[in-house]
């Protein structure tokens, strides 16, 4: 087969399965929807890695979508090394948590089972269709997909208010990013009439103009949304409503990285709209440690996590935003190691704890569920940053990169924000491992003796670990020396990194490392031995202020929900009833009554009907003779 | 003797009219040597006739043939017509068989009627003169009167067809003498030598006027246009359910081939003259239709006031006397012939069942007893109502901008005002099968696979139509005299 048609066909194993799951999976015995669901997944993989292992390359047009004067839409996909890397990522990470939602999801009844994988299908698909996208509007097509499968997913449980609340905060949120990216497109319509990417790019002018400006940050404004950034970001955490792979897929591996993508897809842009592209990253550091130092206060596991997964994004919208492409796609891969993983793994727990999610009720889970513990740990200290897991490459390749970036204060300023972050990465990382795994079992803990989950759900876990302790060999650049494979890789997509750090960077990774370390040891003394004062009893004021998550969501439902709802309800009760509704229903009135009076003309009987068609003929002879008289 | 060797016979022109016919006459002499059990082969055998014939039209397309001094055409709009009605004849003869037999009308005349109609619609849109034209009408109509009365125990069905066949005396008197007096005016009968005429004396000509507007009002009690429209319901509603899908559609299609003919082909010299009373008719049409469907309760009259509002939507087309218009009302009368024969044949589905299947209250949660008959349902009245992407869109898109080119703002505004009232009645058939109802009984047997083809195969029309650019432009080359 072509490169072409295999490119195709990374496309419709997920359509395709999502269709049979939709049109007859509940009929179907369930070990159809067990193999379907994550079958079509591996099956893109296996195509990806064809295409990832053949060199494979191109620009592919399958036939003209829309022809419309100068407007041409064509299906074109493109195949380059970062959408064979990101179609990686989707496929492998996304296969290994379909496969585990396999168990995860086992108490359902058949109907909603087959529903959830038709719905992941739909998702993958989707997400595929983004980063496979050869022009804008296909971009838009599948970022809406996305958007809308996520909106499924996260309502799953859609008997549970709070479940649809969640899911339509999500909803709302994701469609102002996609307004955004819509408009941005407009403008790049308008500016270089076209609509692939090959000929927008073609067409940049070599020096910023403020049409490229406007149309970077409109599409800014989409991949905010999309990622969870401040200020677009209050849907996540809620977005943990959602069933736990879902919340791995969607929420940490794949969806949340799209703006990340976007960023690196529109580089071309970026690198000529400076403005914007300084955004992109005040806007990651920004978020990267305001997200963090919420996540310190956090309760239930998952919202830690959600928290934490934000902080990251920043970190890639950091490193992406300085122009150092692939340290924040190396970023993506590795968050998507080793959050997926915490993902699962915080699921083998709730799974065990009959869907209690409340750290506080956890403790001593270490001894009962050691495989699922040790896999957590994994995983916290890859996201924590410490040799030789994965996190600690990729991070810290960012960090150095913004580090020494020469001649930009900028760069050193979200260093500063990045550094900060990983410390304090440290300090909730390890409460949320120390809460619930260590130290004794809480009373109020709802399952005595837990069982460890079954190996469908322990296997990806597993694979997954083991990707997050030596997937950071492929890039060793934070430490100086070694492979950089991620970087050669992706070369040809998004450029090479104009500039070189030196040894004053690596010492300063080993530093961030150490600290983060010792911080993550310190919330054993604090929460575990209660050895030290906890901070929150000397600034309490300041753990009010990050529980209510700086106030955002009281923010928003002040300046824009209530007023909203006063608008509707003020336009209800005096435009609506009394005048749109008064015109709707006394026209329907109206129409209802006339007809009843024309259906009177309806006889039955031969000779009224007559009467009217001779009346009709003379009308009719009338009005052409008073035409030809005139 | 008559020197048959001057007139020349054309045989590929009217091919596809021969093979009907002679379909017609196999399946009457099948008739009496099959046994009455083994009847469907006479529908296998009709629409292997009626393929043929499909087959046979298809090389008239792009041709400029005239055949029987001038009477008959072999062109682009003759093939449009003869597929679509042919089409239109097969779905309705595979649907027959089941629906005949669970009504007890399983008799072989049914068949040879139904070809026999055909085959006059046929030379209807062929027709090139009025003695063609007349004698198409005659045949179509003479078998649709003899099959609105089919069921002869029902007296619904009787009243039905007595109905029609008085009222279609009654119109064809005017058709005739509106023909006479056209005669009598410019003297000739074919099309061609009206056109000639009409372009080389350009005065005003009353007998020639009077004429016009009384073959306008025959045509239009043929397309069941207001006012002539009195007979529609009734007759809809008495006969067999499986005519009225047939004829509701065919019918309809055929009247308006010859009104192309006629008002755009030969006469758009006059537009100015006939504009008024055919605008006239569009209007009414589209108002009395739509208004009075809104009050009806029984699905199969609803459907009629529906195709009476539809005929004033097609009639829109006609209006600015161009060939651009006449091609959205050819694209029109396709997208009606695939959903109103859709509906109609759901009507049928369910009317095989049993008694009242045509009562509005029967349909009340039939989303949840057949979902499948019930979402082919949705997508027709979505479509009769004009939603996109659904063809009925495109249909009224094309009209509506022939009417927008043309500058004609009073029909315009008259059809998209009373499309805004016709959802009200679409959309409530729509309401009425997702209604739970209470304690309905689960309904597992299904309709057969013929229907089941028939009705996906219209939902797929209903569907795609709209979205394939070249169904217009075949609409297009059509009207290419």
């Amino acid at each position: 087969m072509s490169t072409s048609q295999l490119a195709l066909l990374i496309l419709i194993f997920p359509a395709a399965g999502a269709l049979l799951l939709a049109g007859r999976g509940w009929r179907l015995p369930r070990i159809v929807t067990k193999l379907v669901g994550p079958g079509v997944v591996w099956a893109s993989f296996v195509v990806t890695l064809t295409l990832f292992f053949n060199n494979a390359s191109g620009d592919f047009t399958y036939w003209t979508w829309i022809q419309s004067g100068s407007f041409n839409v064509p299906f074109n996909i493109l195949i380059d090394n970062l959408s064979i890397f990101m179609c990686l990522v989707i496929t492998g990470v996304g296969g290994l948590i379909v496969t585990y939602a396999v168990g995860y999801m086992d108490k359902e009844d058949g109907p909603s089972y087959a529903r959830f994988f038709t719905y992941m299908d739909v998702f993958v698909f989707s997400m595929l269709l983004l980063v496979l996208a050869g022009n804008f509007v296909f971009l838009i097509v599948g970022w809406a997909l996305v958007g809308l499968s996520s909106y499924f997913l996260i309502g799953f449980w859609y008997h549970r208010r709070s479940a649809v609340l969640a899911a339509r905060k999500a909803f709302v949120m994701n469609v102002i990013g996609d307004v955004g990216m819509i408009l941005g497109t407009f403008v790049v319509f308008v500016s270089y009439h076209a609509t692939t990417y090959r000929a927008v790019f073609k067409a940049l002018p070599a020096n910023d103009t403020s049409s490229l400006e406007l149309a970077a940050f409109l599409l800014l404004v989409g991949a905010i949304a999309k990622s969870a950034q401040i200020p677009l970001h209050t849907w996540l955490p809620d977005a943990m409503e959602g069933p736990t792979p879902v919340s791995a897929l969607i929420h940490a591996a794949t969806m949340v990285t799209a703006g990340v993508y976007l960023v690196g897809r529109m580089h071309p842009i970026y690198d000529i709209a400076v403005y914007a592209h300084g955004a992109v990253a005040i806007v990651g550091a920004v978020t990267a440690l305001f997200a963090a130092t919420i996540a310190i206060v956090q309760t239930d596991i998952k919202r830690v996590l959600a928290y934490s997964t934000m902080s990251q994004i920043g970190y890639m919208f950091l490193a992406v935003g300085i122009g150092a492409y692939s340290a924040g796609f190396f970023h993506l891969l590795s968050h998507a190691f080793f959050k997926a993983l915490l993902f699962m793994a915080a699921g083998n727990v709730i799974h065990a704890m009959n869907d209690e999610q409340d750290m506080r009720k956890y403790g001593g889970l270490l001894k009962q569920l050691p495989r699922t513990s040790w896999s957590f740990l994994i995983g916290s200290l890859s996201l924590v940053g410490v040799i030789p897991f994965v996190g600690f490459f990729s991070k810290e390749q960012i960090l150095g990169a913004a580090f020494s970036k020469p001649d930009a204060s900028l760069a050193l300023a979200v260093w500063a924000f990045g550094f900060i972050t990983a410390l304090v990465t440290g300090f909730y990382t390890g409460r949320m491992w120390w809460m619930s795994f260590a130290g004794k079992p809480s009373p109020e803990r709802p399952v005595e003796h837990p069982h460890e989950a079954p190996s469908v759900m322990l296997v990806p876990v597993f694979i997954l670990a083991a990707l997050a302790t030596i997937g950071g060999f492929i890039q060793t650049r934070a430490l100086g020396f070694g492979p950089h494979m991620v970087d050669d890789f992706l070369k040809s997509a998004v450029g090479a990194q104009s500039w070189e750090g030196g040894a004053s960077e690596v010492i300063a990774s080993l530093v961030t490392m150490a600290l983060a370390a010792v911080l993550f040891l310190a919330a054993y003394r604090i929460y575990i031995q209660h050895a030290w004062k906890p901070w929150s009893a000397v600034v309490p004021w300041a753990q009010r202020l990050l529980e209510r998550k700086y106030y955002f969501d009281e923010l928003y439902d002040a300046i824009i929900v209530r007023p909203m709802d006063g608008l509707a309800r003020g336009g209800l009760r005096y435009v609506e009833d009394p005048i749109i509704g008064g015109i709707v229903t006394g026209t329907g009135d109206l129409a209802e009554a006339e007809s009843h009076n024309l259906s009177l003309t309806e006889t039955g009987y031969f000779r009224n009907y007559v009467l009217v068609f001779v009346a009709g003929a003379v009308v009719v002879a009338i009005l052409i003779l008073a035409r030809a008289g005139s | 003797m008559i020197d048959l060797s001057a007139v020349h016979i054309d045989y590929q022109t009217v091919l596809p009219e021969l093979v009907v016919t002679g379909t017609i006459v196999v399946v009457l002499l099948l008739d009496l040597v099959v046994p009455p059990d083994r009847r469907r082969w006479l529908a296998v055998v009709s629409v292997v006739g009626l393929a043929i014939a499909l087959i046979a039209s298809i090389p008239l397309w792009g041709q400029h043939r005239s055949a029987f001094a001038d009477t008959m055409a072999g062109d682009s709009f003759a093939a449009f017509f003869n597929v679509l009605l042919l089409a239109v004849t097969i779905l309705t003869v595979l649907i027959s068989p089941r629906y005949l037999r669970c009504v007890h009308l399983d008799f072989g005349e049914y068949y040879a009627l139904v070809l026999s109609a055909a085959a006059g619609m046929m030379l209807l849109a062929a027709a090139t003169s009025l003695m063609t034209i007349f004698l198409g009408i005659e045949l179509l109509s003479l078998a649709l009167y003899v099959l609105c009365s089919f069921s002869r125990l029902q007296e619904h069905s009787q009243e039905s067809g007595l109905k029609y066949l008085l009222l279609g005396g009654f119109a064809t008197g005017f058709l005739l003498y509106g023909m006479a007096l056209i005669y009598g005016a410019t003297g000739s009968t074919t099309l061609l030598g009206i056109r000639a005429f009409v372009t080389s004396s350009p005065g005003t000509n009353v007998l020639l006027l009077l004429g016009i507007g009384f073959l306008s009002v025959g045509l239009a009690f043929k397309a069941s246009a207001a006012p002539f429209h009195m007979w529609t319901p009734d007759v809809y509603e008495g006969a067999p359910t499986i005519v009225t899908t047939f004829m509701s559609v065919a019918t309809k299609a055929a009247a308006f081939a010859a009104v192309g003919r006629i008002f755009v082909a030969t006469l758009p010299s006059l537009e100015a003259q006939w504009y008024v009373p055919l605008a006239l008719i569009a209007v009414l049409s589209m108002s009395i239709g739509n208004v009075v469907a809104i009050t009806q309760s029984n699905l199969k009259r609803l459907l009629a006031y529906s195709g009476i509002a539809h005929a004033g939507f097609i009639f829109l087309g006609i209006l600015p006397g161009t060939t651009d218009g006449l091609a959205a009302s050819l694209f029109y009368i396709a997208a009606y012939a695939a959903m109103n024969f859709g509906a109609f044949a759901v009507v049928t589905a369910l009317d095989a069942k049993g008694e009242h299947a045509d009562e509005l209250t029967y349909w009340t949660g039939l989303f949840y007893r057949r979902p499948f008959l019930a979402t082919t349902m949705t997508i027709f009245m979505l479509s009769l109502a004009g939603i996109p992407p659904t063809v009925g869109f495109f249909a009224k898109l094309f009209v509506f901008q022939a009417l927008v080119t043309a500058h004609l703002w009073i029909p315009l505004i008259v059809g998209i005002l009373t499309t805004v009232i016709s959802l009200y009645y679409y959309l409530r058939v729509i309401v009425v099968m997702v209604t739970v109802p209470e304690g309905a009984p689960v309904e597992r047997e299904g309709v057969g696979l013929p229907m089941t083809v028939v009705v996906g195969l219209s939902a797929l029309g209903t569907t795609v139509m709209g979205l394939v650019p070249q169904v217009f432009g075949w609409a297009l080359q059509a009207t290419r005299f």
